[in-house]
């Protein structure tokens, strides 16, 4: 049987899909993380120990693995593994991405240069260094703009700013956030970007060979004007006409040349203007947090199971996507604090509609409201006749779900 | 290269009541009258017989709708013949189930739970039905991000090393309810 190498965080949702999938492929399986596991030495074939956040350095440990125990395959889809993934990948010479590549999509200024060099539609944007005395000076493009990081994810320190004194406020705001995080480079500096309104729609693909594969297009119905931009609802199939589906799927096809990503999944966010698809940005990874759950494909197949196939070198035509309307409520934190228990995920669970409310926090967890958070509390899958009947059911459980947090 | 899958055939009858059995070639099966039906078709790598489920692992060129038809026919064949699915020497070679729960407890308490210890977790056998396992994880286990990849790349590995004759081995925790694990799921 062919050899899976996993590269999975610890703190990733998706240790159970993925885990699953690669049973149901019937592979050996080495999981790689960056931290040891407390059984490691019960299966030495079954475990590495990489430090992801230096990718480089995750080669000569998974060169020297391979030596043991051949490795057919390597697949990271978070964040914080798809350089590493990249780099590995390439030094078996198998299938990858570069690493400039995957480097770039992480990197918001970077990214934003390339797709403009390749005229890709995508927020006017400057770039501010953090010790510039004016740093929090009004954009030439005027407002309402964006302050975002150049490096965290889940829209983690993004703040819409509509006028000179909150821009001022906001730089300062997320500057703070920015020296809080572990592994930040404050030279990064952060960018402010032209606020694109429209309607804001996902993209799921598929790159094999450097051609995109469209797997899923999601709407996201709840407007997301700010100041925050924490994800609610994420629907599929999307109700955009095919017109602008395709341009959507044009575009982002354009943003992975522009950026040179050729392998694996991507997740893109855009918004659709009345000039077309702008893209805000190009995730080589799949989609967060246990969204993927939305999706099935063929007869009943999982995303992971999609991405472990083309991981492992599989190149039959893709299987469409099942058609029936299906979607996703990422719960929002609320106010925040200490947890002391979610009240409400049995009636949730009870709405026509629902598949199943998944609470991914516990007890105790202190959780922080965005833009300083950037984790869910949970999610509620549901599905339908129609999208409509989706997001309905969607929003009628979110009402049941209440956080009880510690009071002080 | 050819990706292996496994694609699980459900009976409307048990086919190996409350056992299970893992044949990973034709020639484990020579004792299975209905894996060796099975490994028969071409394609089939590895055969699961649990209960009323049967998991068929194909690795080759063939398409599931092809082997699975296959598949379907090789299992309706062995129903009609009336044959016992596993040969009574199989059912003769897995032990009691007190000989089992002692030798699995033994590796809990030898190999495992001494490892787990270091994450404040903790492994505890519930019980065990014909060969099945049932395991429930505590402490830092309960709710840990990486609970999945502890049992199934370790705790699994560490029972079926010193104790083959097991069969599925399922985990029972309520992972929801995990109020200290040691890796909270918080990371995209």
């Amino acid at each position: 049987m062919p050899r899976l190498l996993l590269l999975l965080p610890t703190r990733t949702y998706r240790t159970p899909a993925l885990l699953a999938a690669a049973a149901r492929c019937g592979v050996e399986l080495t999981v790689a993380s960056e931290e040891s596991s407390s059984v490691a030495r019960l299966n030495p074939s079954g475990f590495l120990t990489l430090p992801f956040s230096s990718p480089d350095d995750c080669v000569a440990p998974v060169l020297a693995f391979h030596q043991q125990f051949h490795v057919d395959a390597v697949i990271g889809i978070d964040d914080t593994v798809v350089e590493a993934a990249a780099v590995v990948a390439q030094a078996l010479g198998l299938p990858h991405n570069e690493l400039a590549s995957v480097s770039a999509a992480r990197d918001k200024k970077r990214s934003r240069e390339l797709l403009t060099a390749e005229n890709v539609a995508c927020p006017e944007s400057e770039w501010r260094a953090w010790d510039e005395h004016d740093c929090d000076r009004s954009p030439g493009f005027g407002f309402p703009a964006v302050v975002k990081p150049l490096s965290l994810s889940a829209s983690r320190g993004v703040i819409r700013v509509d006028d000179p004194a909150a821009l001022a406020a906001a730089v300062s705001r997320v500057g703070l956030i920015v020296a809080a995080e572990e592994g930040v480079d404050l030279a990064d500096g952060f960018l402010v970007e032209s606020f694109v309104s429209g309607p804001e729609v996902a993209v799921e693909g598929l790159l094999r060979d450097g051609q995109l594969e469209v797997l899923a297009v999601f709407d996201k119905p709840d407007p997301l004007e700010g100041p925050y931009f924490e994800e609610t609802i994420y629907l599929t199939p999307s109700r955009l006409g095919q017109q602008d589906q395709a341009a959507v799927g044009e575009t982002c096809a354009a943003a992975c040349r522009a950026l040179g990503l050729t392998e694996g999944a991507v997740h893109v966010e855009m918004r659709v203007t009345e000039s077309g698809p702008v893209v805000i940005e190009v995730n080589p990874r799949a989609i967060g947090g246990l969204c993927s759950d939305v999706l099935r494909f063929g007869t009943g197949l999982s995303l992971e199971d999609v991405l472990l196939h083309h991981a492992l070198g599989d190149r039959a035509p893709l299987p469409d996507r099942v058609d029936t309307a299906a979607g996703v409520l990422m719960l929002p934190v609320q106010s925040g604090g200490v947890l002391v228990r979610v009240d409400g995920v049995e009636a949730a669970g009870a709405v026509a509609g629902v598949e199943r409310v998944a609470i991914t926090v516990h007890p105790g967890q202190e959780l922080t409201a965005w833009p300083e958070g950037g984790a869910y509390p949970g999610f509620v899958f549901a599905r339908g006749q129609s999208t409509e009947d989706v997001e309905q059911a969607l929003h009628t459980a979110g009402e049941e779900l209440t956080l009880v947090y510690e009071t002080s | 290269m050819t990706v292996p899958t496994m694609c699980r055939f459900t009976i409307d009858r048990p086919v190996y009541p409350d056992q299970s059995f893992h044949f990973g070639s034709a020639e484990a099966a020579e004792l299975s009258p209905l894996a060796s039906r099975l490994f028969a078709v071409e394609g089939v790598a590895a055969v699961l017989i649990t209960d009323n489920r049967i998991t068929v692992t194909k690795y080759g060129p063939a398409t599931w709708p092809e082997v699975g038809q296959q598949v379907g026919a090789a299992i309706r064949e062995h129903i009609a013949s009336g044959e016992a699915a596993v040969s009574p020497e199989i059912r003769e070679s897995i032990p009691p189930v007190d000989v089992l729960r002692d030798r699995i407890q033994g590796v809990l308490d030898r190999e495992i739970n001494p490892s787990v210890a270091s994450h404040g977790g903790v492994v505890r056998l519930l019980d065990v039905k014909g060969n099945m396992v049932y395991v429930q994880m505590g402490g830092g286990c309960q709710g840990c991000g990486m609970a999945d990849v502890t049992l199934k790349q370790g705790v699994e590995v560490a029972i079926r090393s010193e104790v083959p004759e097991v069969g599925e081995i399922m985990d029972t925790t309520d992972h929801a309810s995990g109020n200290n694990p040691y890796y909270a799921p918080s990371k995209k």
